[in-house]
């Protein structure tokens, strides 16, 4: 497929027709537009334009307490927001040199793998979508409710949270928590068959998918890809497993892995994803030992002079936090590495050659959120 | 005196049929609506009437009430008719149908190959759209649709070849008579899966819409069309699933067998043809889209060697059972 | 064989179809709100009659607000805030404002649907947030609060 379009380019300059898939669209994730040569059905080039987004919050940041700024970070990437916070707090705990007593290290792992469910869930939906199918959407969204109820249990809040604090959480969990985790567990194992079904083995969706943007581990590399889609391609590289934070390496859980690099493998690594996430969180729950849920934490928090980058993995990728602080009660400078930005400049490259309809598939497998890419 | 009276039974036949489109359109999309939703575990529109049954009138009126208007650039005559022609084939093949024995509107002796080449005449109104409004997703979709409903043609009508083949005459009411020892789908079971999803695809439905993707080039050739225009292609997509539906119960389920009563008769039939309507949307509601070149590939690779075979097998056997009975 | 994956589908789908729907039928159903949840945060009263406050008008919530959004005065030499107003058009309810509080004078309600038809609308002042909210939620056993 390369070497074809190569030659049309050297042999006929052409004309090629120009296609705008703006802002407005039903299936770009969130506002993001790409401008698109295309020749009959076929790509040529891709252009993404993105920042339609942009508030701003890094600068935001240089004006803000550390905990001020805390509840911003729900809002980078909506769709599994406790990770940011998980990956912010443990950065400023670090800065800080203060740990979290163990019990509010199990909940911070119970609340985060909880909020890669449901962000797999959005993903499952989505997928469905891209290739025109409506009803994978609203499956994904019902057992994505019960998740959410969970939360509103725990937490407060269903999409964004402040749960998580500097030294620990901010209240303790109810006992009913683990009453409805088993019953959801229960649930959500015929419903995952019903998935499977539906979905999975349909044909005309594997038709669509399989052998479709195959991306090879030196280009991933490369462009500074992480999470699913780097795993997509047989990388086995999971901050959970390489730099351990929170407790994780006490939990026994493998890490799902693909071998062509197509779409099928970015989609069957998410959905296998899901139920190494339930595995964790049982344990978490039964083995979760008592005590204080939050650290001793001094009542105005001033980091000492320094810098650190910290990162942890969060449910489309590596999320990273720089913070350098001159020992104020504001950062210096605080810089987000999200793993869409790295993601959404992957496009054209992978989807060079392919006809459209396969380009939208692509930028689906990515799973990007613009709130995460544009900050 | 005779002409005159001739020509007022016809219009008021005409002014039947009519009313009878735009009211199965309007109930079509209802059902369309409460079924999606409630495979979908939750309902449909409820508000309106008991059941949201007004609801799709009240959405027809709310479309006439908007504004008009062409985009510069486009192509005005092109642009204002493709709407209205997109109505003409199926009014003119529904004059054809016969709904029980001896209620149709007219009954000519080839009525089966004129509701089929009648069809054919939509792809013109989806390429006018598509040229006349300017713009380049309408323009993609255009193309895709004429690619689309020229290439599944061909396998349609050489599947209803065989049952013409089996009953020997045209005529539709003439082939549901033939029908009274069996219906022709315990034969021709293949045919009708190929009849079927050759039609699904003449009318742009899922598996098959791929000129109004709405996840790719969002709603194809009608994009830049609001108000009641759009309706027109909306009502005209399900009168089309309508037709269709029709014809596959008329070829292959029988008609209105085994009541041969007007009444009974014309209830019998709608309800078969109520029945594969629903697994016309059932369908919708579950399969993602092929993609172009793959349902390209199984338009001439897959439907069409097996419409000439099942043509092939159906001419030998009705040639040897014939040759038996000494016809 | 070709078609087993398409036909499970289809069975899915239709085991959907004869199943109840989980939608709930809003506005004249609605789902209680678990305890936690996030809905307007308004100020302690001691005593309805006359309004006596908890707050004693110190300012710190107002400074440690990330939005900006309460704006506090008092008179030199009194217990309660003069003036206090809360911009929920700007508030984003993360609860500082609570949990920084040393005379716990603010407290988290589950009152969450209000409307308004311009800015002022939103600007909440001291007797407003004093009062119990205009909505009277009907429950209806769903989801978050029960305990199972």
């Amino acid at each position: 497929m390369y070497d074809e379009t190569e030659i049309l380019l050297d042999d006929f300059p052409k004309d090629y027709m120009e296609v705008n898939f703006g802002p407005h669209h039903p299936s770009t994730h969130g506002v993001f537009r790409f401008i698109a040569k295309i020749d009959g059905e076929r790509i040529i080039d891709v252009d993404p334009v993105i920042g339609y987004l942009h508030r701003g919050i890094e600068k935001i940041a240089e004006n803000r307490t550390y905990v001020q700024f805390k509840p911003l970070v729900d809002r980078l990437d909506y769709t599994g927001a406790l990770n940011n916070e998980l990956c912010y707090c443990l950065a400023v705990e670090k800065l800080m040199e203060i740990e979290a007593p163990p019990r509010a290290q199990a909940i911070r792992v119970v609340c985060a793998e909880l909020n890669r469910i449901a962000a797999h869930l959005i993903f499952f939906g989505a997928m469905g979508l891209e290739t025109g199918a409506f009803t994978p959407l609203l499956f994904g969204f019902i057992d994505r409710e019960t998740i959410l109820n969970i939360f509103e249990i725990m937490a407060g809040g269903r999409l964004t949270f402040n749960y998580m604090t500097i030294g620990g959480v901010r209240e303790d969990i109810p006992p009913t928590v683990k009453l409805k985790f088993d019953k959801f567990k229960k649930e959500f194992a015929v419903k995952l068959k019903r998935y499977e079904e539906l979905i999975t083995g349909n044909e005309i969706f594997v038709n669509r998918i399989k052998n479709v943007g195959i991306l090879k581990k030196e280009d991933l590399f490369n462009w500074g890809a992480s999470g699913p889609t780097l795993r997509g391609s047989g990388v086995k590289f999971d901050i959970r497993k390489v730099e351990p934070y929170s407790g994780y390496e006490k939990y026994d859980f493998d890490i799902p892995v693909g071998t062509n690099g197509d779409v099928l493998d970015r989609y069957l690594v998410r959905m296998e994803e899901i139920k190494q996430s339930m595995r964790i969180i049982q344990q978490a729950l039964e083995s979760m030992p008592s005590g204080d849920f939050i650290a001793k934490v001094p009542r105005v928090i001033k980091p000492p002079e320094g810098e650190l980058y910290y990162r942890n993995e969060g449910t489309k990728g590596e999320i990273g936090f720089y913070i350098v602080s001159k020992g104020e009660k504001n950062p210096y400078r605080l810089k987000i590495r999200t793993p869409s930005f790295s993601h959404i400049n992957m496009l054209n490259f992978a989807t060079k050659g392919n006809y459209i309809a396969d380009a939208i598939v692509i930028l689906g497998s990515f799973d990007t959120v613009m709130g995460s890419c544009d900050r | 005196m005779v002409w005159w009276s001739v020509l007022l039974w016809s219009l008021l036949k005409l002014l039947i049929a009519v009313m009878f489109i735009f009211i199965t359109a309007l109930v079509l999309i209802w059902l369309l609506r409460k079924v999606m939703g409630h495979m979908q575990y939750r309902r449909g529109p409820r508000h309106h009437g008991p059941h949201g049954i007004w609801q799709t009138v009240f959405d027809a009126l709310k479309l006439l009430g908007k504004e008009d208007i062409v985009p510069t650039g486009a192509d005005r005559w092109t642009f204002i008719w493709a709407p209205i022609i997109i109505f003409i084939p199926s009014l003119m093949a529904f004059v054809f149908l016969p709904f029980a024995e001896k209620i149709v509107a007219t009954n000519i002796e080839i009525s089966l190959f004129f509701v089929l080449a009648i069809m054919g005449l939509s792809i013109i109104a989806l390429l006018m759209a598509g040229w006349g409004s300017n713009n380049k997703y309408a323009l993609l979709g255009g193309l895709r649709s004429a690619a689309q409903m020229i290439s599944y043609e061909i396998p349609m009508l050489i599947s209803a070849m065989g049952v013409v083949m089996m009953s020997g005459s045209m005529n539709l009411s003439g082939i549901v008579r033939a029908q009274q020892h069996i219906w022709y789908i315990v034969p021709q079971i293949v045919g009708f899966f190929i009849f079927f999803s050759a039609s699904l695809a003449e009318i742009n439905s899922t598996p098959f819409d791929i000129p109004e993707a709405e996840s790719e080039i969002v709603a194809g050739f009608n994009v830049e069309y609001s108000g009641f225009r759009f309706a027109a292609f909306f009502l005209a997509e399900f009168v089309n699933l309508f037709i269709v539906c029709a014809l596959s119960v008329l070829l292959f389920f029988g008609g209105w067998l085994p009541f041969t009563n007007p009444v009974y008769g014309i209830i019998f039939f709608l309800v078969k043809t109520y029945v594969l309507i629903f697994l016309a949307m059932w369908i919708r509601s579950t399969f993602p889209r092929f993609r172009i070149d793959q349902f390209m590939d199984f338009g001439w690779k897959v439907l069409l060697p097996l419409s000439l075979a099942n043509l092939l097998v159906t001419g030998v056997i009705v040639l040897i059972v014939d040759r038996f009975r000494g016809v | 064989m070709f078609g087993i994956g398409l036909l499970k589908g289809l069975k899915t789908t239709l085991r959907a179809f004869f199943s109840k729907p989980v939608t709930l039928l809003y506005p004249y159903e609605r789902v209680k709100i678990g305890d936690r949840g996030q809905g307007l945060i308004k100020l302690r009263v001691t005593s309805l009659d006359p309004v006596v406050f908890r707050c004693t008008g110190c300012g710190i919530c107002e400074k440690n607000c990330p939005q900006r959004c309460i704006t506090v005065t008092k008179k030199e030499g009194e217990k309660q805030p003069e003036i206090y107003t809360v911009n929920y058009g700007l508030c984003m309810f993360c609860r500082i404002c609570i949990d920084i509080c040393p005379f716990n004078a603010l407290e988290q309600t589950q009152d969450a649907e209000h409307i308004g038809y311009c800015k002022q609308d939103f600007i909440w002042e001291k007797e407003k947030l004093a009062m119990e909210s205009i909505y009277i939620v009907e429950e209806k056993a769903g989801s978050a609060g029960d305990a199972d």
